[in-house]
């Protein structure tokens, strides 16, 4: 009897700790979600207003093209589309190459710094890459001729968000370039040997069996990568504060600015937007681990 | 040893001591009424030197000393003129302070009575010796004044230094020479009242969100805190995180311009503390004078400006643009809905009785989407950087508040620099900086006397005298200003100051007309009735 019960004793602890700062808190903030600021239940009425709201759904714009705002949600969901297979593939071919490169550790080093610094400086760095004087990409555009398209990337509302996606690949390439290496050490040696033996291409081997065999890294890259995408905010928020115009606006900004910047704050919105956002990580999550136990 | 001889001893030994306490007494009454022991001569000093000898081997105190002399005096009927000298221990330390008092009366006739003031508004004592309790930090100077039979007095005082044994803290949104020049102002503060201060300088977003959040959860970490949001201010006095402030400053020396945004319930929760006006476009005078350019007074003459430096060579955009979180921005376009709809004009966008989308405000935002369609405005870019573009040629003009004057390379240049506001305007935003004082301090009479302290023109005049910024407190004088913030001043004075406007409504109202001006600027052809409901849409009613 005591041999069954001592383990559920010593969870007892962890399960006190989840449950004060971890459960209690998501079931809260899901029950603020129906209040108004007076406190009172309003069923789904706050997640009604935030999807009548453009700056957080507003795809009418992405069919009709007239502006670059088209809503917090849809720019979350851009980030995830382009942010996501370029992380994985820079991650993947600076794995690969500076595998077998001399130094390649150092390099790998120095690419990691991106994760390493707080996001906010990775913002400030950002904004001084783009900008128009200053900046390293537009000063290299003018070497290379190319002086019509330098401009301050981050003031405009054409290019903020592609500017800000593609800054944020290089902040977190580091990542999925370690993830991957940790992942190809992993792989026997005895597969390449036998592949080579039998004649098959390196194109083919990559396919064949480097891919396949990094698919537990690729799920933690995955995973990792979409709910950092999904919460997203330091960069918007140093660089633009979701401008100009909403168009660089994520659903953590407007959150944030529904709890904290409202005059008086609106809890139960920010919430309401708080709850889709652990809805749509705790979905991508969940996946993510069923794929993992199933591989 | 027979009775004869002791009696004789005694009468010696009684001789003795009356000789010792009357020469003592003259020597020491002598340098009381004198002050200055120095003074004494070879012999006195002497007696004196001898006479405290004696008194240290035995033991006593200087007070004892003074009663016994007090005595003796009465005893050989000695006519004096009346001294008291006043003791105190201990004489400084940390509050609540407790202090023994203690007055020594020398001469005139007795019986004595005693009045003693200590200097904080308490009740006075008619003691000899009495006890007093310091609450509050300050340097105090308690007065005795002794009187005696025949309706003589004398007096004498003593320096009672209360300190706080924790410190104040401020928070504000000043930093680098802001801050400097803030605390000088709170050092004679500590000067005066032995309070302590610690300033401690947040980000606009750690202040607006940090602060709430403090109270809400029932701490107050800063005992004053200075921010520039009316409807942020009003909203923590409706949930009753504030300590209204009316009692504590005269509120006959601000304007009311700048009380009626901290108002409400005909109860005042802030006290201005600076201005920052927004007069206009700040130049180069050098730069207009090789340029034969003459400063506008209409606003067809400003246009035409525009246009005529927009063809200087080297002349990039003929108004510059500054960039930060947003304000360089609204700032310029306030005054633009100042100047050609009319203060009015701002204040009913304030209160909510004129919408954004309204034909009038699109017309104002129509001429200035022409005149950034036009090229006249420059791509926005860090506000303090342009400083030095214009400096350089690189822009013309620059809208911006007078504490501009505190950047370089204006501030090392102030004789080549001028300003002049939108032609034929009839307002100018004055961006005040207010103070308040949270509910649960745990200081509210200290903090209390810093708010008396900032509301004073004593204060502000610090403040001014270092630059860029302009007094609410209408006691600041003239001469206490430098000559381009008197100028400032001066044309202030003739049009209405009214409330910057994202500040008064403030809230997400603020960050959407940042954001949405950042995108007019960058995109001029943007849909203006879009943009227009939008900023319609984030208005929320002002809390005053």
């Amino acid at each position: 009897m005591s041999r069954r019960i001592t383990p559920f004793l010593f969870l007892i602890p962890t399960f006190l700790l989840v449950t004060i700062f971890v459960l209690f808190p998501v079931v809260n903030t899901i029950y603020i979600s129906f209040l108004n600021q007076e406190g009172e239940f309003i069923g789904l009425d706050n997640y009604a207003e935030i999807f009548s709201r453009k700056d957080f759904w507003n795809p009418q714009a992405l069919l009709e093209g007239k502006t670059h705002s088209y809503g917090a949600l849809i720019h979350n969901g851009i980030w995830v589309l382009i942010h996501l297979p370029l992380s994985l593939f820079f991650g993947l071919l600076l794995a690969v190459l500076l595998r077998e490169v001399k130094g390649g550790a150092i390099i790998k080093s120095i690419i990691f710094l991106g994760m390493v610094i707080p996001l906010i400086v990775g913002g400030i760095l950002l904004r001084f890459i783009y900008d128009d004087r200053a900046g390293i990409l537009n000063g290299f555009l003018r070497v290379i001729g190319l002086e019509s398209l330098a401009r301050t990337w981050t003031a405009f509302p054409h290019t903020i968000l592609l500017a800000l996606i593609l800054g944020s690949v290089w902040i977190w390439v580091g990542f999925s370039m370690i993830v991957y290496s940790a992942g190809l050490e992993g792989i026997p040696v005895e597969l390449f040997e036998a592949a080579k033996i039998d004649g098959a291409s390196r194109w083919r081997t990559f396919w064949r069996i480097t891919v396949p065999m990094l698919r537990p890294a690729t799920i933690v890259i995955v995973t990792m990568t979409t709910l950092w995408e999904l919460k997203i905010f330091d960069i918007v928020w140093v660089i633009q504060r979701g401008g100009p115009g909403s168009a660089s606006n994520v659903m953590a900004l407007d959150m944030y600015m529904d709890a904290f910047f409202n005059i008086p704050p609106n809890f139960g919105t920010a919430a309401a937007i708080a709850t889709i956002l652990t809805i749509l990580t705790f979905g991508v999550a969940s996946y993510m681990v069923y794929q993992m136990v199933k591989s | 040893m027979s009775i004869g001889n002791r009696t004789t001893d005694w009468i010696l030994a009684v001789l003795l001591i009356i000789v010792m306490i009357v020469s003592g007494v003259g020597v020491y009454y002598s340098s009381a009424i004198i002050g200055e022991l120095d003074e004494l001569s070879t012999s006195q000093a002497q007696d004196y030197a001898n006479l405290l000898a004696a008194i240290t081997s035995s033991g006593a105190t200087t007070e004892d000393l003074l009663e016994a002399l007090l005595d003796a005096i009465s005893a050989l009927n000695v006519s004096l003129p009346l001294v008291v000298i006043a003791s105190a221990s201990p004489t400084s330390g940390y509050i609540p302070l407790t202090v023994s008092f203690k007055a020594v009366p020398i001469g005139g006739t007795p019986p004595y009575s005693f009045e003693w003031d200590f200097d904080d508004e308490t009740a006075t004592s008619s003691e000899r010796n009495p006890t007093h309790n310091y609450t509050t930090a300050g340097t105090y100077t308690t007065t005795v004044t002794v009187t005696d039979s025949e309706q003589g007095t004398a007096v004498d005082s003593l320096t009672i230094t209360a300190t706080s044994a924790e410190e104040l803290v401020v928070f504000s949104l000043w930093s680098g020479a802001e801050e400097q020049n803030f605390e000088q102002v709170l050092d004679s503060f500590t000067d005066t009242t032995g309070i302590s201060v610690r300033h401690i300088g947040y980000t606009t977003e750690e202040l607006l969100i940090t602060v709430p959040t403090q109270l809400r959860a029932g701490v107050a970490i800063a005992d004053v805190i200075i921010a520039p949001w009316p409807s942020w201010i009003l909203n923590l006095a409706g949930e009753g995180y504030l300590t209204r402030v009316d009692d504590l400053i005269d509120t006959t020396k601000f304007p009311q311009t700048y009380l009626d945004p901290v108002t409400a319930n005909n109860r005042i929760w802030a006290t201005p503390f600076k201005v920052s006006g927004k007069p206009g476009f700040w130049y180069r005078k050098s730069f207009f004078t090789n340029n034969s350019l003459t400063i506008p007074t209409t606003y067809e003459e400003f246009k035409t400006l525009l246009a005529t430096m927009q063809t200087i060579p080297g002349v990039e955009a003929p108004i510059a643009s500054g960039n930060g979180v947003g304000w360089p921005l609204s700032d310029t376009t306030e005054a633009f809905i100042i100047g050609l709809g009319g203060y009015q004009l701002q204040l009913d966008l304030i209160f909510g009785d004129e919408q954004f989308n309204s034909t009038v405000v699109k017309d104002v935002f129509q001429e200035l989407a022409d005149l950034l369609q036009a090229g006249y405005f420059s791509v926005p870019d860090d506000f303090a950087a342009q400083v030095a573009r214009v400096w350089d040629g690189t822009y013309g003009i620059y809208f911006q508040g007078s504490f501009i004057t505190a950047f370089e390379p204006f501030a090392s240049n102030l004789d080549d620099v001028g300003f002049f506001p939108l032609p034929e305007t009839t307002g100018v935003t004055g961006a005040v900086d207010y103070a308040i004082i949270p509910a649960l301090t745990d200081h509210p009479i200290e903090a209390g006397q810093l708010m008396e302290f900032l509301a004073s023109a004593e204060a502000q005049e610090i403040m001014v005298g270092l630059g860029g910024f302009l007094a609410p407190n209408i006691d600041v004088p003239d001469s206490a200003y430098l000559p381009l913030d008197l100028e400032a001043l001066q044309f202030m004075r003739t049009v209405t100051v009214v409330p910057d406007l994202d500040d008064a409504v403030g809230g997400a109202f603020q960050q959407a007309f940042w954001n949405q001006l950042k995108l007019l600027w960058v995109d001029p052809t943007t849909d203006l009735d879009a943009l227009l409901q939008t900023l319609q849409d984030a208005w929320t009613s002002p809390a005053f």
